[in-house]
């Protein structure tokens, strides 16, 4: 198994997302955004907040705060 | 044709759309200056009605809030349900809804105009930031896009005004040809059961408000619902959640997986886009400007700039207002007798309201200012740069925004946090957000560090204090939110989650629009408000005039040629005024009157102070 937490993605590193679970709520608000299973994105600036690409968009989120984990397997 | 004439059919849409895609750019363009915000109980969203005239057509446009999706999970998000849906007594059902959806995010945009699909309305998508979409390599095919999902499909640029005739066309002619969207592909099992809430929902019901039963596992809008239709909703709910449950589809994610299956199978044939690359002119930008080191640095250099522009751009044209209302001064001195009504209109008026109006350089610019920073996409990087701090106090960089607003006026900063979704976080923002220096407050500081900082202090001086003035708002607000969040507002925040959009050139209207409404109340204000306390104010200067021996003031000054005789009497008839006396009956030593009265005033407005402490271009602490 290669998947990692996502706040240990290195900036400027791809990963495919393998897993989004915990608080119901935000894990729908973060698929309604395309940030679920088998998507793909960027870690754009690391760290307690994050910033993120997905598809198009860039997202940041506060990764140790949330009530959710997400799940990563990083990609070349 | 924003042409206010009789109207011959009238025809309700409802504009939606995510946040960042121009959506308020074209609600202001179709409607002019012909819009009202809407009053609606218990929400704190504001929410815009406005309407224009297009071939004798009245068409009336309801503004719905920014929004990702049409899931409700607080009070502020159902009202935009229930708009969407006709529920709400205080609105009619719309006619159709308008999407306008990002062409350079299409896919994610669509999320949302897959849910109005559901509705059972007919829509019509716009696409803006078509040439932001071109720019990075996207090409959309807009009249095979609008033959798949069969409905109309408009590339506008509002700001432009390009393409709105054809959006206007288009809006006219769904009153004749209904063209209904197609509806989002689901799995059999999941449209069964959608299918079953859907019969319990009878005439209200429509396959979105189906499926968001089904889909939402919080429970909030089954609760609304059942209370607002008088329905026994939740046990068919969770009936048919354990059935699809039991058969392995993970309900959390079921709709946003299947919505964007289906948005990929329409959207693919028609759209050419490079591969997702980290090259674009915003990814370059924010590899700088959201740098931990960097990102800071540019973002004090951009408030400091910001408050030193304030001093530096607004002078001269501080000067001028200045020299404009000496003139008027002069000129009414001139051809009015020396008397009661002189003193009324050249003291009083001129003096309160044009020593008030002199800073409206400075609101121009500080307004200018922080809506450029919010056009052009910078404040999502100010809010995610602050987000580590913000986080410090117990809230999150969602909160920055609305503090940062407040900057400029209080109240536009509290309707900014409708963006907060945590309740307790966007209490604990409204309570702080007046500790934020706002703009009433600017001119007194300005005063300040004009009467003592400028001379002998180099050009970036001013700006400096006046950035560390404003400095202990931004400390001190945070550490009353810390306050706040650590005693009555107890709790965990939402996790902060926010897009920050692609950086793009202000558009000037929507610039200028901001600055235009700020300076028009503000000019109201001093025109109404301050005027009339600025009256108040003169008349207990000015009243009374005879002293208890039986001195008339006014009188005995015309009468001397020495000026310090004249100051000497006028600072006499100053202290026994009605204002007088209130200031000395605060102050324990009697001889400050100035301070005391100064006080009085500040509970009126913090203008009125200035003006009752400053004659003739010489300040609170050089009175009369």
């Amino acid at each position: 198994m290669n998947d990692i937490p996502l706040a240990m993605l290195e900036s400027g590193e791809w990963a495919e997302v393998t897993d989004v679970s915990g608080n119901p709520n935000i894990v729908s608000r973060l698929s309604e955004l395309g940030v679920m299973n088998g998507c793909k994105l960027c870690m754009l600036q690391q760290g307690q907040t994050c910033l993120l690409k997905v598809g198009e968009s860039r997202l940041s989120l506060g990764c140790l705060y949330s009530d959710c984990t997400i799940m990563v397997r990083p990609v070349v | 044709m924003n042409e206010i004439t009789a109207p011959v059919k009238s025809f309700r849409i409802a504009l939606l759309g995510n946040p960042n895609t121009g959506k308020t750019t074209l609600f202001n363009v179709l409607t002019g200056l012909n819009h009202r915000v809407g009053n609606y109980p218990g929400v704190t969203v504001e929410i815009k009605k406005g309407s224009f005239v297009h071939q004798s057509n009245t068409i009336e446009i309801l503004d719905i809030p920014g929004t990702y999706s049409l899931a409700p999970r607080s009070p502020d998000e159902l009202l935009s349900v229930e708009l969407v849906l006709g529920l709400n007594p205080l609105e009619k059902v719309p006619d159709a809804l308008l999407v306008i959806a990002d062409a350079s995010n299409l896919e994610r945009n669509l999320y949302l105009a897959t849910q109005a699909f559901e509705t059972g309305l007919p829509v019509i998508l716009a696409l803006s930031m078509v040439d932001l979409a071109n720019a990075s390599g996207v090409k959309i095919d807009f009249k095979k896009l609008s033959e798949k999902l069969g409905i109309p499909v408009i590339a506008i640029h509002a700001s432009k005004r390009k393409g709105l005739d054809e959006l206007k066309n288009a809006i006219v002619s769904l009153q004749t040809e209904k063209r209904m969207p197609p509806v989002p592909v689901f799995s059999q099992d999941v449209i069964s059961n959608r299918a079953k809430i859907l019969g319990l929902l009878g005439d209200k019901g429509s396959l979105f408000l189906a499926g968001r039963l089904l889909f939402e596992t919080d429970g909030f809008l089954a609760q609304q619902l059942e209370q607002k239709l008088s329905l026994s909703l939740t046990p068919a709910i969770l009936e048919s959640r354990e059935a699809l449950k039991s058969l392995g589809i993970n309900l959390v994610s079921i709709e946003a997986k299947s919505r964007y299956a289906w948005i990929r199978e329409m959207v693919q044939p028609c759209i050419t886009k490079p591969e997702s690359k980290l090259t674009g002119f915003t990814d370059r930008v924010d590899r700088i400007l959201t740098h931990k080191v960097f990102g800071m640095f540019f973002f004090f250099l951009i408030m400091f700039s910001m408050f030193t522009a304030l001093f530096v751009l607004a002078k001269p044209l501080m000067e001028w207002i200045g020299e404009g209302k000496s003139l008027v001064g002069q000129g009414l001195e001139s051809v009015l007798p020396d008397g009661m009504l002189r003193s009324l209109l050249v003291d009083g008026l001129l003096e309160g309201v044009g020593g008030v109006v002199v800073f409206l350089p400075q609101i121009v610019i500080l307004f200018g200012f922080l809506s450029v920073l919010e056009d052009c996409g910078y404040m999502a990087r100010a809010a995610f740069l602050m987000d580590r701090v913000m986080a410090k106090c117990g809230l999150s960089g969602k909160s920055f925004i609305p503090l940062l607003s407040s900057v400029a006026c209080a109240v536009p900063g509290v309707l900014a946090t409708r963006v907060i979704e945590d309740k307790r976080d966007r209490l604990a923002t409204i309570l702080v957000a007046p500790l934020m220096s706002c703009s009433a407050r600017l001119p007194v500081y300005v005063l300040f560090i004009g009467a003592f900082l400028t001379e002998g202090y180099g050009w970036w001086f001013p700006g400096l204090v006046l950035f560390l003035m404003y400095g202990i708002g931004f400390v001190t607000a945070p550490l009353a939110a810390m306050l706040f969040k650590s005693t009555i507002l107890k709790g965990k925040g939402a996790p902060f989650l926010m897009e920050l959009p692609v950086y793009k050139t202000p558009s000037f209207s929507v610039v200028f629009a901001r600055i235009y409404e700020a300076s028009l109340s503000f000019l109201k204000r001093a025109g109404t408000l301050i005027a009339a306390t600025m009256v108040l104010i003169w008349a207990v200067l000015y009243f009374p005039y005879v002293s208890s021996t039986g001195e008339n003031y006014p009188e005995r000054i015309a009468a001397t040629e020495i000026k310090a005789e004249q100051d000497a009497l006028l600072l006499e008839w100053k202290k026994n005024s009605f204002l007088g006396r209130a200031g000395r009956s605060i102050e324990p030593s009697g001889q400050t009157p100035r301070l005391g009265l100064a006080h009085w005033c500040c509970y009126a407005c913090q203008f009125p102070r200035k003006g009752s402490g400053g004659r003739n271009n010489e300040y609170c602490f050089w009175p009369w």
